[in-house]
């Protein structure tokens, strides 16, 4: 039953206005003496503002991260992190979605839960309360592939991982959900960066200022749809004479044309125990069929049992359609379980 | 006498602004000082490149005393080795949490002759030779670093990340290719490295023997 049903406060340990882990400018060296009294203060104020723009820059959140005046040392000199409740309220026994928000200071990126080459993903170590439990994992958007040298599957400017959450079915009438955000940014060199963040429960509602909002919802629309959830799609593991699983095969109508197709890729995830065939990410080839454009992807699999590390194994990743700018672009999680069959 | 006084503050001032812009749009890397004067390093590879179950191919480096190391001579030893770079956090962290020095500790433990190698690739980055001495030496790491200028041996390893180890074992096989531990931003529960020698020791295969590494990329020519 629930006793008392409360709304949230989204909060940080800084405050609700500026809920950074860390602000990205940096304070305007003080004048002393020589600017209190003296008109020669001010024009030295004004003359470091029109030579050096940075020093004076106060950065709202939601607005483009500015790197501080001088070299970062860690990231949380590149990216700003949040914590907010994505519906705004918790309801007693009900799921929620608690928002981890990235603002990624230009020119830098963090990395997708599979980083590439190198790198590594955003983690969010969560201190629950008594009673709230975490469903599943952090959930991240479509990546982006960047770099140039080295593959990287990751992110730039502002993106939200999404972790749901089971609320008790009794609240407190104030709690504080914490929780330990680390990243790795980079770009030419790497920082990383980590921030103690919370979201305090209090009986004053307040929702999401609408720079958060606006990244939140993108997120969400960005999130992979399952893909046993598309009906004009089919995985399928194949396998070998002697029954041992060489290749994952995916294909799918999809609203690409072949007559001028926009990239269909499949990015892997980390899955330990299966590994993926040189050249990835792969991109589909396509096909007319009955009039119907049908992608097709064909991966290559090398599995290793004995690196499971105990765990199933498993075939999964994202399917991109398209470079995420378009109404008609989709995104699709596959996971595939990859049952070993003990010689009879 | 106060218009001088003006004037000069003003200069002051404006003086004050220019450094003040200069820090700001300086590229933010970490700059570290090298010494120009990095030994001559050569890689001379073995046939083929480094495969798991297979003999590791060979190669010369330089360490960063200029002296010339060789993995044909450590034969009859199980050697690791752990790719590095100081600028990389990663690494920094592996170093201040003492990641390095606990699986040097435990390479050790397992087999008091082994050989523990760094290998720095990161010929592109202002760093390699004074900053190599510098890490070891200020985290009172005790192994020889060698200075891959021109990322041959990286490539030959397939090395892609700071830290990627890799484990030999005393027949020169490949027998563990990956991450140092189980968790990028520290706190592991699982050695890699460590697991592997102790399964050496105990006679079992290496499992796992292949994991994927994290950090920064190796940054090759």
């Amino acid at each position: 039953m629930c006793l008392e049903c409360v709304t949230i406060r989204p909060r940080t340990d800084h405050d609700t206005t500026m809920p950074s882990s860390r602000p990205f400018h940096q304070v305007a060296p003080s004048c002393g003496v020589l600017a209190s009294k003296s008109w020669c203060g001010l024009l030295l104020l004004l003359c470091a503002i029109v030579v050096n723009p940075a020093i004076a820059q106060q950065d709202p959140p939601g607005s483009t991260p500015r790197i501080r005046a001088r070299a970062p040392t860690t990231g949380t000199d590149i990216v700003r992190a949040s914590l907010w409740i994505v519906e705004g309220k918790v309801e007693c026994d009900a799921v929620f979605t608690l928002a981890l928000v990235l603002e990624i200071a230009p020119t830098w990126h963090v990395f997708w839960r599979n980083p590439g080459d190198a790198g590594f993903a955003p983690s969010l170590s969560l201190q629950l309360p008594e009673g709230f439990v975490a469903v599943g994992d952090l959930a991240f958007p479509r990546p982006s592939i960047l770099g140039k040298l080295e593959l990287i599957y990751g992110y730039e400017g502002k993106i939200a991982l999404l972790q749901r959450i089971q609320a008790p079915k009794s609240l407190p009438p104030e709690i504080a959900l914490r929780a330990t955000a680390k990243w790795m940014a980079c770009k030419s060199t790497c920082l990383i960066g980590e921030s103690e963040l919370s979201v305090s429960v209090t009986p004053s509602v307040a929702s999401i200022p609408r720079p958060m909002r606006d990244i939140v919802d993108a997120a969400r629309f960005q999130m992979p749809t399952p893909l046993s959830e598309a009906k004009a799609w089919s995985v399928e593991l194949v396998r070998d004479a002697t029954g041992a699983v060489k290749t994952l095969s995916i294909s799918g109508k999809t609203s690409v044309k072949v007559e001028s197709p926009r990239p269909v890729i499949f990015i892997p995830d980390v899955t330990p125990g299966v590994t993926y065939g040189e050249g990835m990410p792969i991109a589909a080839r396509f096909e007319t069929v009955e009039s119907a454009s049908i992608a097709s992807l064909s991966i290559p699999l090398s599995i290793e049992p004995a690196n499971a590390a105990g765990k199933p194994l498993r075939a999964a990743g994202v399917i991109l359609i398209g470079d995420g700018t378009h109404s008609s672009d989709h995104c699709y999680w596959v996971d595939v379980p990859i049952p070993i069959l003990t010689p009879s | 006498m106060k218009a001088r006084i003006r004037i000069t503050s003003i200069v002051i001032a404006c003086t004050l602004a220019a450094v003040l812009s200069t820090a700001t749009i300086a590229d933010d890397t970490i700059a570290i000082k090298q010494s120009e004067k990095a030994p001559t390093v050569k890689a001379s590879a073995g046939a083929g490149k480094a495969k798991l179950g297979a003999a590791a191919p060979t190669f010369t480096l330089n360490d960063t005393e200029g002296k010339a190391w060789n993995l044909a001579d450590t034969k009859g030893k199980v050697v690791v080795l752990q790719w590095m770079n100081p600028e990389c956090p990663v690494c920094r962290r592996v170093a201040e949490d003492s990641t390095t020095a606990n699986t040097l500790k435990g390479v050790r433990e397992a087999f008091p002759d082994a050989v523990y190698v760094g290998i720095n690739s990161s010929s592109s980055r202002p760093s390699s030779f004074e900053a190599s001495k510098g890490y070891m030496a200020n985290h009172k790491i005790e192994m020889p670093v060698l200075i891959d200028t021109d990322g041959a041996v990286s490539k030959l390893f397939g090395a892609k990340t700071t830290p990627h180890c890799f484990v030999i074992d005393a027949s020169g096989v490949l027998v563990y290719a990956g991450a140092i531990d189980d968790s990028p931003s520290g706190g592991a529960k699982t050695n890699y490295v460590i697991d592997a020698v102790n399964a050496l020791k105990a006679g079992k295969p290496v499992s796992p023997n292949e994991t994927k590494p994290y950090g920064c990329g190796v940054k090759n020519k």
